[in-house]
């Protein structure tokens, strides 16, 4: 059951993750909500939005690793196509 | 619930709703011309070719889209270069700046659909077409992306609803589309139920649209699929 359901679970996860950028829309103090108040006081906006871009990246990364991990030790044993 | 509210701001709304369409439309169209060129890569055996498409689909599916428009938004104004440039004229608007980021984010995505469906076309496709004298070329045209075009159709409505749930993020950045009339309302009357469940029966309007509109589609393309009705 579980590698089957892998794939679809891998995206929501993604999908998630990349999600609560919005939380700072409503003024959590996320890393989206403190990169706008640094860029702000700094005049340097696209460094701290990129910065968060990295760290988000990083997330996503790590959870494709993961997610692979996952998959290849749920798959062990299938008939590869 | 006041009614009267949301009757009186209807054509604020309406507004809204036609700048959602425009940003949704002009996103998709140039995102998909954007996309099919770097599938097309995505999927090739040149990694000076390949690796580039890779790095930016990686990088646009793996960062939110609001850091994508904030990026645009905000951070293109720090560049001297940026702003001296004819570039300026796109980035110092909030509108185009948004287009920009929805576009090169829906960009990405379709390219990893269309990647996909490309790699899964069958092989006795193109042994076929190989067996008749196509060049490359002509076997990408006329076998391998009207194949994936249709195999991707499915993950693209899906996608085309993403982007239109996606837009709503414009109205962070000060442009007055669904979501930008649902705020104004809100903080005019101080109706946060009614303006924004208004805005949101707007956008199941619209989706309900888009999956209308990808069934007539696919009502259309897989019509050879379709058991014979005797």
């Amino acid at each position: 059951m579980v590698r089957h359901a892998l794939p679809g679970f891998g995206n929501n996860w993604m999908v998630l993750a990349k999600t609560t950028a919005l939380v700072s829309v409503i003024g959590l103090h996320d890393m989206m909500y403190n990169a706008g108040v640094a860029g702000g006081a700094t005049r340097q906006p696209f460094t701290f939005f990129l910065v968060v871009a990295l760290m988000f990246l990083s997330i996503t990364g790590l959870s494709d690793l993961g997610l692979r991990w996952a998959n290849r030790r749920f798959s062990v044993g299938v008939r590869k196509v | 619930m006041d009614y009267n509210v949301i009757i009186d701001n209807l054509p604020l709304y309406l507004n809204g709703l036609w700048v959602t369409i425009q940003l949704v439309v002009i996103a998709l169209v140039s995102g998909f011309g954007l996309a099919v060129p770097l599938a097309l890569m995505a999927v090739s055996k040149t990694s000076l070719l390949r690796f580039p498409a890779k790095t930016y689909i990686y990088f646009f599916r793996g960062t939110p889209l609001l850091v994508q428009m904030f990026l645009l938004y905000y951070g293109m104004g720090q560049f001297e270069a940026v702003r001296e440039s004819v570039l300026w004229i796109i980035f110092k608007e909030a509108y185009w700046c948004a287009i920009t980021a929805f576009a090169l984010n829906t960009a990405g995505y379709t390219a990893e659909i269309l990647r996909g469906a490309i790699e899964q076309t069958p092989f006795g496709e193109t042994e076929a077409a190989q067996a008749c004298g196509m060049s490359k070329s002509t076997m990408y045209r006329r076998i391998i992306l009207p194949g994936s075009f249709r195999r991707a159709l499915p993950a693209y409505g899906n996608e085309v609803i993403f982007m239109l749930h996606g837009s709503a993020l414009a109205g962070v950045i000060t442009i007055v589309d669904l979501f930008g009339a649902a705020k104004i309302v809100n903080s005019r009357y101080f109706v946060p139920f009614e303006s924004f469940i208004t805005a949101g029966f707007f956008y199941l309007c619209c989706t309900f649209c888009i999956v209308w509109f990808f069934k007539w589609v696919e009502k259309h393309w897989y019509a050879h699929l379709r058991p014979r009705i005797s």
